[in-house]
C-alpha cells in the first residue's frame, strides 16, 4: 500500500507552512496547534478524496481555513477579541519574533479585519497565486485582489510604511489619515 | 473613487511602501515557518498511520 504513506510524506512536507498560516490567522500558538491538529485528523479522515498529484497544500489551507472560520462562528467569534488575545500572546513569547519590527508587523496583521489579513498572507507569504487564493477562500478573482490591496494599505498606515516621503499623504490615504486626525 | 487608481499602474512610491511590506510579511511568516513542528503532530500523524496499518492487516 503506497498511498497512505505518500499521503503522509506530503502531508508533513506542507505541515511547517500550514502552521505558519494557522499563526499568522490566529495569532497565538496554542489555538493554532490546536487548530493544525483538527486540520491534520479531517484531512486524514478524508484522505480518499484527495488527488495524488493535485495541489496538496491548497487542500490542507482549504481544509484549515473552514475549520477555523466554522469554530469561531460556534464560538460566536470570540477568536476575533484580537487587542486581548494579542497583548497576551506577546507577553507570552517576548523573544519569539527576533526584532521589535517583527513584533510590532504582528500586531499590525492581528489589525486587519479576518479576510484582509488571510488575504494578503496567501498571496504574500503561503506562495498561492491570486487564482488559488481565491479558491481556498471561495470567492472571486477580483475579491482577493481587492482585499490585498486594502490590506496593504491598511499596513502601511499601521506601520506608517511610505515608499518616499518627499510627498504627502497620497490620494488613497490622505481620507484615512484625515478620519484619524479627526476621532 | 479609490477604485479607479487601483486599477492603473501605481506610483513608485507605492510600489516601494508595498515592497517593504512584502518584505515584512514574508520575514514574518518564515520565521514562524522555521519553527520546529510540535513532536505531537508526528506522534498524531504515526498513530493515525499505526491503525490504518492494522486496520488493512485484519482485512
Amino acid at each position: 500500500m503506497e498511498q497512505p504513506t505518500t499521503f503522509k510524506r506530503e502531508l508533513l512536507a506542507v505541515l511547517p507552512s500550514l502552521r505558519a498560516f494557522a499563526i499568522s490567522l490566529i495569532g497565538r500558538h496554542d489555538q493554532a496547534d490546536d487548530l493544525v491538529q483538527d486540520t491534520i485528523m479531517k484531512a486524514w479522515a478524508k484522505q480518499e478524496q484527495f488527488e495524488m498529484g493535485t495541489n496538496m497544500k491548497a487542500w490542507l489551507f482549504t481544509i484549515l481555513r473552514n475549520e477555523l472560520y466554522s469554530k469561531m462562528r460556534k464560538r460566536g467569534r470570540e477568536v476575533q477579541d484580537s487587542d486581548g488575545i494579542f497583548t497576551e500572546n506577546m507577553a507570552q513569547h517576548p523573544s519569539q519574533y527576533g526584532s521589535l519590527d517583527m513584533q510590532d508587523f504582528k500586531k499590525a496583521l492581528e489589525k486587519l479585519p479576518d479576510e484582509q489579513r488571510e488575504a494578503i498572507i496567501l498571496v504574500g507569504a503561503s506562495g498561492f497565486s491570486y487564482e488559488e487564493a481565491a479558491e481556498i477562500c471561495g470567492c472571486a478573482l477580483g475579491t482577493i485582489k481587492s482585499r490585498v490591496n486594502r490590506a496593504r494599505q491598511r499596513l502601511q498606515e499601521l506601520l506608517q510604511v511610505s515608499g518616499e516621503s518627499d510627498y504627502g499623504p497620497d490620494a488613497v490615504s490622505a481620507p484615512i489619515t484625515s478620519r484619524a486626525f479627526a476621532s | 473613487m479609490e477604485k479607479k487608481r487601483d486599477t492603473r499602474q501605481p506610483p513608485a512610491k507605492v510600489n516601494g511602501a508595498n515592497a517593504q511590506i512584502a518584505v515584512k510579511l514574508r520575514a514574518f511568516y518564515h520565521s514562524v515557518q522555521e519553527e520546529t513542528l510540535p513532536q505531537k503532530f508526528l506522534d498524531l500523524l504515526e498513530k493515525l498511520d499505526a491503525v490504518e496499518n492494522s486496520a488493512q492487516r485484519v482485512e
